[in-house]
């Protein structure tokens, strides 16, 4: 068994034992990737001499006993979330090339916790898409069966923690771009209430809905991730600002007294037989474990759909303004400055992003 | 000259009726005219004549689809701007430093000296 395969918890006690280095894990996670990468493409970009560093770093200071609650754990941060001089693109012809000159909250978070930074992660353009088939760099693809998706829009952290390139990875979800690849790739996926991990970097889709959370390959370990990057900053006014509870306060104390709701208005129409099947023994295994399960109705569940398409792509046009080849990024030049701007947003976006926008523009200005 | 009600009362009658028609027609869901050129405008989206149609009947067909809010019984539902009542952030007004302008600028696709470059604002003759 290779380093690569170790669940975070495992490493952190082989790491703390002195029976591993951070150096050694972070050269089995990279190996992992140069064998796995071809066929599966979940990083944009590998920063190898970055994770070498950062894990001699880490090492000695776990040698010191000074390393923070991640140290030398080899991550990965999808594309979309800004990291001081690696390339950020948001899978997007319109960011290529782009160097931020500043850390994003997570990207600073990550470096505070001395957790290893291996690459950044493959996802659909701007995070508009469930299948990561829509990036402008190539799509990614399920480690179970390449002929299948993902996943997305965060496929590739969804992959790249599935196959071993990294112990754990963030995502960002806003109408189920964590939940859904977790899913599809059999691993650890969670959308943490909004509010609790800073936006502050991590390039907005839809404001309201956007929020960053971790995959893992355990529970366990997706509780370490988050505590690694929840807190209050004063860089994201929607941070949360009270109290910030215990998140692995229930690990281990199974779910014996817990009541779980089963939504009645979701499956049926349009749900595959197999994934029925799944969920329904899901719950009868949490009810055989002695969770109390009870069927809610959430009665406007069905307009869920055709909300999330007048918010987000409402919110996204908005965002997206920014992307005009002033300031960053491609530009096509142009006859005057309008001109320039409209090439450029043409030529810098793909087909799907090009329509959330046409959507949210019409949506936000229809009527006047 | 006088009536004797009941001319005021099919009239009310009538105008039920024609209210009661008017919400059945509304309820169904109604064919959404997009002026595709325009939107793309409001956007700064250059896209190619050829495909602009194309966009256009997509539009519909998920407008069409996102219409189906409408059928939604809100009566009696307070307006909710988001789930959690995040109120607003406030800071004390101090100055601090920002990214270096340098830094920034060499991101940027076309700059001279402190600023970024910009082909005119206006057309010229």
């Amino acid at each position: 068994m290779s380093a690569a395969d170790l669940s975070i918890a495992e490493a952190q006690a082989q790491l703390a034992s002195g029976a591993l280095s951070s150096v050694e894990l972070t050269e089995a996670v990279l190996a992992r990737a140069s064998m796995t990468e071809a066929q599966l493409h979940s990083f944009l970009h590998i920063d190898h001499a970055g994770a070498r560093a950062a894990a001699e770093a880490a090492d000695s200071k776990i040698a010191d006993g000074t390393g923070g609650s991640l140290a030398g754990i080899p991550i990965a941060l999808k594309d979309n979330m800004v990291t001081e001089g690696i390339e950020t693109t948001c899978s997007s012809k319109t960011l290529s090339g782009w160097v931020p000159p500043y850390d994003g909250a997570l990207s600073q978070a990550m470096k505070a916790a001395d957790a290893v930074m291996v690459g950044k992660t493959n996802l659909a353009e701007f995070a508009m898409g469930s299948s990561t088939e829509n990036s402008a760099f190539g799509t990614s693809r399920n480690p179970w069966d390449t002929d299948r998706v993902p996943g997305g829009s965060s496929g590739g952290s969804a992959v790249a923690v599935t196959i071993g390139s990294a112990l754990g990875s963030f995502g960002s979800d806003t109408g189920g771009s964590i939940r859904q690849p977790a899913s599809l790739c059999g691993i650890v996926g969670m959308k943490p209430t909004y509010g609790l991990v800073s936006r502050f970097g991590l390039i907005a889709f839809a404001s309201s809905l956007d929020q960053i959370g971790p995959f893992s390959r355990t529970v366990q370990d997706s509780v370490s991730l988050l505590e690694a990057a929840a807190g209050p900053d004063k860089m994201d006014a929607t941070s949360y600002k009270g109290a910030y509870p215990n998140f692995g306060g229930s690990l281990g104390k199974g779910v014996s007294g817990l009541r779980i709701g089963v939504v009645k208005e979701f499956g049926g129409e349009g749900q595959e037989a197999g994934v029925t099947a799944r969920f329904d023994a899901t719950v009868a295994a949490l009810e055989a474990a002695g969770a109390e399960v009870l069927e809610v109705s959430l009665p406007h569940a069905k307009y869920s759909v055709s909300t999330y398409y007048l918010i987000a792509p409402a919110e996204c046009s908005a965002n997206l303004a920014r992307f005009d080849g002033v300031r960053y990024g491609l530009r096509v030049d142009g006859e005057t400055v309008e001109d320039m701007m409209r090439k450029t947003r043409a030529e810098g976006f793909g087909p799907e992003v090009t329509r959330r926008i046409l959507l949210g523009t019409y949506a936000l200005s229809a009527g006047y | 000259m006088t009536c004797c009600g009941y001319c005021a009362l099919s009239l009310v009658l009538v105008l039920v009726l024609v209210l009661v028609v008017l919400g059945a027609v509304n309820s169904v869901p109604m064919a959404i005219e997009i002026d595709i050129a325009h939107v793309a405008r409001l956007s700064r989206l250059g896209i190619p004549e050829e495909e602009l149609a194309a966009y256009g009947e997509q539009l519909e067909v998920i407008l069409e689809h996102a219409a189906a809010v409408q059928g939604a019984d809100t009566e009696g539902v307070k307006p909710t701007a988001h789930p959690l009542g995040i109120t607003n952030a406030f800071r004390q007004d101090e100055v601090r430093p920002s990214l270096d302008r340098a830094a920034v600028l060499e991101q940027g696709p076309d700059t001279t000296d402190e600023y970024f470059r910009v082909p005119p604002a206006m057309e010229t003759e």
